[in-house]
């Protein structure tokens, strides 16, 4: 790796192995095995999983929560236990739960007090934060009261206090509404856009498809893929779906054709090759037809996701 | 040190929000007053009646809070998953134990001041003195509740709060015992006894050291070096529970 590319690495994880002891007897329980993950600088790095397959557990290694059984973090070219590094991450929970007892705004004051703002600074920011995440009127209303997308956009105000370069976001989006994970979305964007570096966790696939510069996906403890979508997903396309008109015969035009439905005049074409699209295309002007559609059909990040955890699920089945 | 003192108020801010304080502190200053009617009872020396029962007032609400609330501390923010955005933040673990402890602290301190000033006051409604000796007697009441708040914190380490709070419990009646145990050594033939009472009262926390209250009843000079071995003595102890607590804290996984 060159000098360049290890600047660029905020986050690194090599070989990341969790193991917990559950029970009387101390059964292990493997919640991530040989985990190798990078982040670079100015993405947005989407971590996703179904449910228990250890996103959370590699997001609290990497914090100091718990500690990896094997494997190393570095965080900004060093180890993630130097507690200094932390004043440069921000982050936010899974469902997150503050002190109930205090109101926004006092809560903004503490917490920055814990990213050690001075003390000019600390009001200053903490009404600034609470007007980006939209609670600017809330400030005095203690968090019991909160909803959990209130809890949730608060969650996000203090994982920016003292200006982290990286934030690490633990399934952000779960449990908000359609509009409540847009404004979520937004958020990350503009983060991105003012130079931080983003890593979160989520189930949710059209979220990751819609903000992510790089992904990757993890079940069972293990990654399964990791890379930008195109990587992951490849670019060429699945099939072809092409509508056109004006032909009376099919059969004059059948021989590369996977399925056809007409309707009147219009006949739906499916090709599961897309190579056989240029002869489609002109047996059916040959024939005097118009071509009205012409849709090509990617892989999807859903097909990509359901087949690996499928095939992991099955294995695993099998291993048992 | 700003962040310890940012984690010890809003410890301090989280108690005294806490509707059962309130109730507890409320009751006792309630106590604490009726001591004027019950010095009616006395024979002579009503002031001592009052200082007594007032001091074992003290002595009790300040065990309970010492004991109940010491026991949630660190727990509770663990069960609650508050302790996620503070550890993960740029503090170690033993600064953020230090800030919960202090916190408690301050508690204690706030409150004992409450039910001094209000002892005092009714003592000298009822007989025109204001015995102000008492004030030691209740600071060394406070090294000892500075002392069982570290062996809870230290049990809410790794265990849960009922079990903290009965383990502490414990402690605080053995440590009070340890003065007896010193004179059971003194008398016992046996060896095997002598040798395990000998251990016992060496390496258990002498908690009647911090014990003025039948002074305080009495008064008399009390010297110099008592105040500042006692004070040593809390000190250290304390040191060492909290000492234990954050090497057990500093290994936890916060699943």
């Amino acid at each position: 790796m060159d000098g360049t590319a290890v600047s660029q690495t905020v986050l690194e994880v090599k070989n990341l192995t969790k193991v917990f002891r559950v029970g009387f007897w101390g059964k292990k329980i493997w919640a991530v095995r040989d985990l190798d993950i990078d982040v670079r600088r100015n993405e947005i790095f989407g971590f996703l999983g179904p449910n228990g397959a250890g996103k959370t557990t590699t997001i609290k290694a990497i914090l100091g929560l718990i500690y990896p059984t094997r494997g190393k973090i570095r965080l900004f070219g060093k180890p993630h236990s130097d507690v200094k590094i932390r004043s440069r991450i921000g982050f936010l929970p899974e469902n997150p739960y503050f002190y109930d007892y205090l109101s926004a705004g006092e809560f903004m004051h503490f917490y920055g007090q814990l990213v050690n703002l001075p003390r000019s600074e600390k009001y200053e920011k903490s009404k600034e934060l609470l007007k980006l995440v939209g609670l600017e009127d809330a400030a005095g209303i203690q968090l019991r009261k909160f909803s959990k997308g209130m809890l949730q956009r608060l969650g996000l105000a203090q994982a920016l206090l003292g200006d982290p370069e990286l934030i690490i976001l633990d399934e952000p989006m779960s449990g908000l509404d359609p509009i409540g994970r847009k404004e979520i979305r937004d958020l990350i964007l503009r983060m991105k856009e003012n130079g931080k570096t983003v890593f979160f966790s989520t189930h949710i696939l059209p979220d990751v498809e819609m903000i992510c510069d790089r992904v990757g996906i993890i079940h069972s403890g293990r990654l399964s893929a990791v890379g930008t979508l195109s990587e992951i997903l490849g670019s060429s396309l699945e099939g072809v779906e092409v509508t056109v008109s004006g032909i009376t015969d099919e059969k004059a035009i059948d021989s590369v054709i996977s399925r056809i439905v007409r309707q009147g005049d219009i006949l739906h074409i499916a090709l599961d090759d897309p190579n056989n699209l240029d002869g489609l295309l002109r047996k059916v002007l040959d024939q005097g037809g118009k071509i009205i559609e012409v849709f090509g059909h990617r892989r999807s990040l859903e097909d990509y996701f359901l087949e690996a955890v499928g095939e992991e699920h099955d294995d695993s089945e099998v291993e048992q | 040190m700003s962040r310890i003192i940012a984690i010890a108020w809003n410890t301090f801010r989280e108690a005294v929000r806490d509707k059962i304080l309130y109730n507890l502190l409320i009751f006792c200053l309630l106590l604490i007053g009726s001591t004027v009617f019950l010095q009616e009872l006395a024979i002579g020396f009503p002031e001592r009646v009052m200082m007594d029962m007032g001091l074992a007032f003290i002595s009790v609400f300040g065990t309970l809070i010492a004991i109940f609330i010491g026991v949630g501390l660190v727990y509770k923010e663990i069960d609650r998953r508050t302790i996620y955005t503070i550890v993960s933040k740029p503090i170690p673990r033993y600064r953020f134990l230090l800030g919960k402890f202090l916190g408690l602290q301050l508690t204690l301190l706030v409150n004992l001041v409450l039910m001094t000033v209000l002892l005092l006051t009714a003592i000298y409604l009822a007989v025109d003195e204001t015995p102000w000796h008492i004030i030691l007697a209740v600071a060394f009441l406070l090294l000892e509740f500075m002392v069982l708040t570290s062996i809870a914190m230290m049990f809410s380490t790794f265990t849960s709060p009922t079990l903290s709070a009965l383990f502490t419990l414990s402690f605080w009646v053995v440590g009070h015992l340890v003065g007896d145990m010193r004179h059971f050594v003194l008398q016992a033939k046996e060896a095997t006894v002598i040798k395990t009472f000998a251990v016992l009262t060496r390496s258990l926390p002498d908690l009647d050291r911090f014990n003025l209250k039948s002074w305080a009843s009495y008064g008399g000079p009390v010297d110099h070096s008592v105040i500042i071995y006692t004070i040593i003595l809390g000190l250290l102890y304390s040191a060492f529970f909290l000492g234990v607590a954050a090497l057990i804290f500093q290994r936890r996984d916060f699943k």
